[in-house]
């Protein structure tokens, strides 16, 4: 195969895309900025209502920082602290711990209280930056590892990070969920640094599908960052994936309520939910939904016969659904395309509903 | 639903780009390229549906300090939501794999092409639709996935050599 063909084969598959009304494309992106619109007002005046609470109660803790960087931490035990660029809190996330550096800072360290269960680490990384790419790496604990936890850096970010929702477009910052971690101890450090990835000649690595060692280096336009959040325990476990007791959509809480799961090796999950007062949303769980060395389409979920089809290529997941409209019944249908599916398969459907203020 | 579907009907309403082309102007003239551009991304009618009106929507919220023609925005924004894990973000899916497995039965030579795409990491793909689908040029490309001319060549040409080694394309 060469250049040529691929060109060809993009357009012939490309071609196949009918595209009988994009007028109504229009009216359905509307509507769905309509509903973002009435979203984004409702979790802006939550957001409000929080900082207020906390401005009132929060006792800031110091925290040692090598660079001079104005540090943030809390009692995890009390009320999330505040942030301008870190939402205080999303679903099961909270943040307990928070810093921004000062231009060509090229690394941070925050010690907060440890809280009991989990972190999720949000690094912030950014500038006008020199040379080839930089990436912003993390670490907790006293050494530093081999392979630290990183991030590409980029452009300004235009809004708050929320924990495990990254990666906005243009010019993200951060590509993944952040850095889980279960401190141990009393006392929990983070280390933030910028560094560059070479491979074992020492020559800068640009592809991010390649792999070397993270070296620490310098960027005098840099900005580097980071946000500690406590994550709440799991409520339950359904196929296999841990489901948190809330999950934070677009700045609302959605508190778990009940969940479905298929026998072992059924290849399809059908839940009629009746109808409630509340919005809701579900979640889409799958495990060892796919044969090895079988291919094609993965796991497909279907609301209401025709609603919000979506294909899930990974063979074990958790996967946002959709949102339910309150006022009438609802069916949700998941199935695996393979006609026998591994005995191990399963399925899942999770159902939260929206926090009331 | 407060999130709409191919299929939906809502009333219309009209939201101003600027004086001289309409939101529902664009989308009637320019959503169709779009749309070809992200099914080849995502592989998927209803997926690629779902990217070109996030990218829409997310165009409209930013559109006071678009200048010029949108498209070039719209389609970074495409591209970027794509490669940096829509959906997999999105659904809270974690990157346990990258789908979907590989080495199915033999199938066609074009099928064989379109399952070796599936099988590059997001970025390749997204790197070798804008190349050679959208024909950008290295510093174009660049700069809509927001890296330097560098990590396009290097990427393009690990992808290029992927799809020549796929064991799927050997009978090529």
């Amino acid at each position: 195969m060469n250049v040529t063909d691929l060109r060809t084969s993009l357009r012939d598959r490309a071609d196949t895309v009918t595209d009988p009304d994009p007028g109504a494309r229009a009216t359905q992106v509307q509507a769905r900025i309509r509903a973002l619109r009435r979203r984004r007002v409702t979790g802006v005046a939550a957001l409000t209502v929080g900082t207020l609470a906390v401005v009132g109660t929060a006792g800031f803790l110091s925290a040692r920082e090598p660079d001079g960087a104005e540090i943030a931490g809390q009692d995890p035990a009390a009320t999330t602290i505040t942030h301008e660029n870190f939402v205080s809190h999303s679903g099961a996330y909270d943040l307990i711990g928070a810093t921004m550096g000062k231009p060509g800072e090229s690394t941070l360290e925050v010690t907060i209280p440890a809280p009991k269960g989990k972190v999720r680490i949000m690094m912030v990384c950014y500038g006008d930056l020199e040379g080839p790419d930089h990436w912003v790496s993390g670490y907790t604990g006293d050494s530093r590892p081999d392979r630290p936890d990183s991030n590409w850096c980029g452009g300004e970010p235009t809004t708050p990070v929320v924990p495990a929702l990254t990666g906005t477009a243009p010019g993200p910052y951060s590509y993944d969920p952040g850095l889980t971690a279960q401190p141990e101890g009393d006392q929990l450090t983070v280390h933030v640094e910028l560094t560059q990835e070479v491979d074992k000649n020492g020559n800068p690595i640009e592809n991010p599908d390649d792999t070397g060692t993270y070296v620490p280096v310098s960027d005098p336009n840099v900005v580097l960052g980071v946000g500690i959040y406590s994550i709440a325990p799991p409520e339950t476990t359904v196929a296999g994936a841990e489901i948190p007791s809330l999950i934070g959509l677009d700045g609302e809480d959605y508190a778990y309520r009940e969940h479905r799961t298929s026998r072992l090796g059924e290849r399809e999950l059908t839940w009629e939910i009746p109808a409630s007062d509340t919005v809701r949303h579900y979640d889409v769980v799958a495990k060892d939904s796919r044969s090895p060395g079988v291919t094609g389409a993965g796991v497909e979920a279907v609301l209401d016969g025709t609603s919000c089809r979506f294909n899930y290529g990974l063979p074990t997941f958790r996967a946002g659904g959709c949102l339910l409209d309150p006022g009438e019944p609802h069916t949700i249908t998941v199935t695996i395309p393979e006609q026998q599916p591994p005995a191990t398969a399963e399925l899942g459907i999770v159902l939260y509903e929206k926090v009331r203020p | 639903m407060s999130v709409v579907n191919p299929g939906d009907t809502v009333p219309s309403a009209k939201v101003v780009v600027s004086d001289h082309v309409s939101f529902e102007q664009f989308v009637v003239s320019r959503s169709r390229a779009l749309l070809r551009t992200a099914y080849l991304l995502t592989q998927d009618r209803h997926l690629a549906e779902d990217l070109v009106q996030t990218s829409l929507a997310k165009w409209w919220a930013a559109r006071r300090r678009v200048t010029g023609d949108p498209e070039p925005y719209v389609r970074r924004i495409m591209v970027n939501e794509f490669a940096s894990g829509w959906r997999r973000r999105w659904r809270g899916e974690r990157p346990t794999a990258e789908p979907p497995d590989t080495h199915g039965p033999a199938i066609e030579p074009h099928t064989d092409l379109w399952a070796a795409l599936a099988n590059l990491p997001r970025r390749q793909r997204a790197v070798i639709v804008l190349r050679f689908f959208d024909d950008l040029t290295e510093a174009d490309t660049a700069k809509t996935l927001g890296v330097s001319v560098g990590t396009v060549k290097s990427q393009t040409a690990r992808a290029l050599a992927t799809l020549r080694i796929d064991p799927l394309l050997k009978a090529d």
